[in-house]
Order: C-alpha cells, then sequence, then structure tokens
C-alpha cells in the first residue's frame, strides 16, 4: 500500500501487515479452497506444514534409509541371500559400498550387484553362515584372500 | 538321587520326572518318556570339510546322527543313534582356481590395455559422500568446497569402478593412480531457502530461521582405466609424492 499523503500515514494501520500476510500467502499458493487466499486460515495450515517440513527432514534420512534397504533387500533375495548376509559379510571382506551405492548398483548395474552378491555368498560359506542353504553355484573363486 | 548316578550310561528303562539335589543348582525340567533307546555306539567322526558341489553330502543328514536329547532323555547318556557312514573325496581345487583367477585378470588386462571397455562408472568418494559417477555427469557438492570455478580435480577415493565385462571393488579403496576419475568445478551457488520453524500453539512460542547452503557442482570429464589389475610396483606409496 502507497502512502502518498499524511491523512493516509494516520489512518493507515501499518504498511507491514499487507507484506506479513503476503509473506505467507505465499507459501499456500498451492492449498486447496479458502486456504490459499484467506489470511486467518492460511496462517494455520502454513504453520503445520512449516513444523512437519521442520521435524521431517531427520525422519528423511530415516526413510530413504529403509527404502534403499528394502530394494537392496529384494535383489539380494533375487540371487538367494539376504541384505542383513551381504551387508555383514562386505563388512567383513572390507568392501564399503554405503547403502545409496547397493541400491543403484541394484537397480543400474544388475551384472555387478550380482558379482558382489555372490562373492559375499562364497565368503559366507568360508565362514560357514548358512551351511544348511547348499552348496554355492560355481564360478566364485576367493582362494582363501578375503 | 544324585545327577551322578544317572549318567551312569547302564541301560534301563526311563521313569518318570526325577529330582537331583545339587545344591542351588537348577536343572532344567524333564520330560517323562516311556521309550527304550536303543545301543548307545560312538559315532565316526565326521570331517565337514568344503567338497566339489557334486559330492557335498547333506548337512541335515549328518547332525541329525549327532543330537542327544536334554537331560531327561535316555538318563542324559551321550544317547546316539548310529549315522549314516559317508565318504567324502575333497579334490584339491587351488591349481584350477589359481588358473581360473590368470584368466579372468588376462581378459581384463586385455580390454584395459586397448580401451575396448566401454563406458565406465566409478564409486568416488568425496566429502564424506559417496557418488556413482560417469564421464559427463554432474555432482552437487554441499558446503565448504575451496576449488573455483573452473578448476580441474582429480577425484582419487575411488571405491569402485565397474565396465559391462568386470567390476573392480576396492577394500575399501582401489590401488591409487588405477582409475582416474577427473572433474571440473562448473558452478557454486546457494541452494532453495530451507525454512526451520518450530511453534508452540497457545504458548506464544515461535522462532524460524531461514537457511541456504553454498552448492558446488562439478562435471565429470574421465572415468578411465590407468592400469593393469594385478600389477605388484616395485615400490609403493610413492605415486603422486614430492620428495
Amino acid at each position: 500500500m502507497v502512502i502518498t499523503s499524511p491523512t493516509l500515514l494516520a489512518r493507515s494501520r501499518g504498511a507491514d501487515k499487507y507484506w506479513k500476510q503476503r509473506r505467507i500467502l505465499r507459501l499456500s499458493a498451492h492449498y486447496y479452497g479458502r486456504r490459499q487466499n484467506c489470511y486467518s486460515i492460511a496462517i494455520r495450515s502454513v504453520r503445520r506444514a512449516l513444523q512437519y517440513s521442520t521435524l521431517h527432514r531427520r525422519l528423511n534420512k530415516v526413510m530413504y534409509k529403509t527404502l534403499w534397504e528394502g530394494r537392496i533387500n529384494a535383489s539380494c533375495q533375487e540371487l538367494g541371500t539376504t541384505y542383513n548376509d551381504m551387508y555383514a559379510t562386505m563388512d567383513q571382506a572390507g568392501v564399503a559400498l554405503d547403502r545409496k551405492i547397493l541400491q543403484n548398483l541394484a537397480i543400474w548395474e544388475p551384472r555387478s550387484f550380482r558379482a558382489l552378491a555372490l562373492l559375499t555368498k562364497a565368503k559366507q560359506e568360508e565362514e560357514g553362515l548358512n551351511s544348511l542353504d547348499g552348496p554355492v553355484p560355481a564360478g566364485v573363486v576367493t582362494r582363501g584372500m578375503l | 538321587m544324585s545327577v551322578a548316578g544317572v549318567l551312569s550310561g547302564c541301560l534301563r528303562p526311563t521313569f518318570s520326572v526325577w529330582r537331583a539335589n545339587i545344591g542351588r543348582e537348577r536343572l532344567a525340567s524333564c520330560v517323562a518318556s516311556m521309550t527304550r533307546l536303543p545301543e548307545v555306539t560312538q559315532p565316526p567322526l565326521l570331517l565337514l570339510k568344503h567338497a566339489t558341489l557334486s559330492q557335498q553330502p547333506n548337512l541335515l543328514t549328518q547332525i541329525r546322527g549327532l543330537r542327544s536329547g536334554p537331560m531327561g532323555w535316555g538318563g542324559g547318556r551321550a544317547g546316539v543313534r548310529t549315522a549314516a557312514v559317508t565318504q567324502e573325496v575333497v579334490e584339491d581345487s587351488e591349481e584350477a582356481e589359481k588358473q581360473l583367477s590368470k584368466e579372468v585378470i588376462h581378459c581384463v588386462n586385455q580390454q584395459v590395455q586397448t580401451g575396448e571397455y566401454g563406458r565406465l562408472f566409478a564409486v568416488v568418494f568425496l566429502q564424506g559422500k559417496q557418488h556413482l559417477v560417469t564421464t559427463g555427469d554432474l555432482v552437487v557438492n554441499q558446503g565448504f568446497f575451496p576449488p573455483n570455478i573452473g578448476d580441474e580435480l582429480r577425484l582419487e577415493k575411488v571405491l569402485m569402478v565397474g565396465s559391462r565385462d568386470f567390476s573392480l571393488y576396492g577394500r575399501p579403496l582401489l590401488r591409487p593412480g588405477l582409475v582416474h576419475v577427473e572433474a571440473r568445478v562448473v558452478e557454486k551457488t546457494l541452494s532453495h531457502c530451507r525454512i526451520y520453524f518450530r511453534y508452540q500453539r497457545r504458548k506464544n512460542s515461535r522462532k524460524s530461521k531461514f537457511n541456504r547452503e553454498t552448492h558446488t557442482v562439478l562435471r565429470i570429464t574421465r572415468v578411465e582405466v590407468m592400469r593393469p589389475v594385478g600389477e605388484v610396483p616395485e615400490v609403493e606409496g610413492i605415486e603422486g609424492k614430492i620428495f
């Protein structure tokens, strides 16, 4: 609101109010119904939204980790292991790839992922884990070096 | 009735639950058993070595014969049913494995020397995070990163490299100088505005913070395998060092 005369200045409630409301309404532009245009209704929704986004920035990391673990587990089960076994065996073997990378390999580099999974299976057989599952497919040579 | 008497090993019909008076020790609860156990014999010692695929016996059948029940069954004796006697021929596959390794490494080195591996991808460790990169990729780095726009970098911590036909995994890093992953700094900007807003209703409590992180964007210009695999240099640890 442009104040062009002293009378207007006396009558105005303050120049800030409009811009304060605008800051909130800009964030609520994509909401449904009166929540996008009416300030006193929008402020409630916007405050809740900002609180959620602040708190859930931590939850994001947990969510992604669960998602990645699920994806890796799915690919592992196709190849005859499980995520827990594979990750623990990778730790023992010294391969330090993290979950983000493993899930990317599982999706976009299936051959590399398969090689890694079979390698962990061979190492598990050496360690004596999951011995009741049956023999490991041939073709994986570790020569006791892991 | 003491426990020592129970473990004498003589055959007798089983009886109902008995208690042993061995001071403060607690015994597991015994189950009444009405069957008479067969003759006790020592099972042959089974060698559980690595066997070839075709000759590996079923582990379950081996173990079944070795199990003895809890204290109450059969008087706590080492009461074992006779296990099936199996023999396994363990082939020494060391030579064959060495030969296979040699062949595989030779194939990989051929591809490396002729440069026929095609497009390579690498897993690179940068500022605490791992990135799966190939040539032409953009990598966004968050936080303090000194290099300026236009600087050429070599990303030396490579965890893994792969192509269509082979993958090399480091434990945890590949040998320095094996793979060259080069990048160029393309852009230095700020991230989008992150609003940190804490609010407690009806308590007149509200605080907000507006934060923008510095982002540095790198363009990966090159991923290449420089040395043959399996090569052991005479002196290690002097690459890139100035004496």
